[in-house]
């Protein structure tokens, strides 16, 4: 009954801050990307950057990076899931040829 | 201790391992909340590879100011009750239910925001089946963005407004002392929440506000 609740002690406040203010940069980041022509580098930077932003929050405000395991993996999974899920549709929808109609 | 002896139930060993069994079930929670705006973001992915001049042009009707703005509101929520938390894991209570009344504001502030644009947008006659008043060739398919834009945001502030009440639930435990340094689980599970709550709109704010923006 002494196993406290805690597995390691909270990240500091500096850290917080420090996440705080590369997620904001991030932002200012993609804003600025999505004004300069970059054909279809706008969209992939746009995502990529999400995709960093997403990373940071998990790792440090939801503390996956000193999490146990195995909410690692359940949390990987999710995503997983959804990466089957969107890109099992989109390879079927850019996949598929339009056949004009015979008649 | 016998705050954390009284919230263990008979079926765990220990506090840790009741603290884990309930974040396990909150992250498997958070998967079905992904893979339910997964579903829209599916959606709004084939429809844009069909259309996408209509999507660039539909985004720009958007409020790219607004968009940004809202997405560092809910950014800076995120760390705020981020700290929240840490503050109760130190043994806080004051200044971590203020943050938590913070995050709820910030939260509030974001529907407000919201509420405006949903009006703006009224205005502009870009409501399909409501008010839709856009004329030209794009008209048509650009509907089809307009309604995945609701049902996202629509979506995604629904669950704003839950995350804002739960917060305000936790804060005011929180000020009541029900949480301690030893017992904080419904705190750090609702901190989970918010923080997906961001990490959905992370991605609504490129797919929404950001595309066909340049030139």
């Amino acid at each position: 009954m002494n196993a406290p609740t805690t597995s390691a002690s909270p990240p500091s406040l500096r850290l917080h801050l420090i996440v705080l203010a590369a997620l904001l940069a991030l932002l200012l980041t993609s804003a600025g990307c999505a004004l300069l022509p970059l054909g279809v580098f706008n969209t992939l930077s746009a995502l990529g950057i999400s995709v960093i932003k997403t990373l940071l929050v998990m790792a440090f405000f939801m503390r996956l990076r000193r999490g146990p395991p195995l909410l690692r993996i359940a949390a990987a999974v999710g995503f997983a899931w959804l990466a089957v899920l969107i890109g099992m549709t989109v390879a079927d929808v850019l996949t598929r040829v339009v056949l004009p109609s015979p008649w | 201790m016998s705050t954390e002896s009284a919230m263990l139930a008979q079926q765990f060993d220990d506090a840790a391992q009741q603290r884990e069994a309930s974040a396990l079930g909150m992250w498997t929670f958070l998967a079905t909340e992904a893979l339910f705006f997964g579903v829209l973001f599916a959606g709004y992915t084939v429809c844009r590879v069909r259309f996408p001049a209509a999507f660039a042009a539909g985004s720009r009707h958007t409020d790219m100011l607004l968009g940004t703005i809202e997405t560092a509101v809910l950014l800076t929520s995120s760390c705020a009750v981020a700290l929240a938390l840490r503050d109760v894991q130190l043994g806080g209570r004051r200044v971590a239910a203020w943050l938590l009344v913070l995050t709820a504001a910030l939260g509030l502030s974001f529907l407000v925001m919201h509420g405006f644009e949903y009006y703006s947008e009224y205005r502009e006659g870009l409501i399909p089946g409501i008010r839709y008043t856009q004329q030209g060739p794009l008209a048509g398919p650009m509907q089809l963005f307009f309604c995945l834009y609701y049902f996202i945001t629509g979506f995604h502030s629904l669950h704003v407004g839950i995350g804002v009440i739960l917060l305000l639930v936790m804060a005011r435990r929180t000020w009541r002392a029900r949480f301690s340094a030893q017992y904080y689980t419904p705190l750090e599970l609702s901190a989970l929440y918010w923080h997906l709550v961001d990490i959905v709109w992370i991605f609504v704010y490129p797919l929404i506000y950001l595309v066909g923006r340049a030139g």
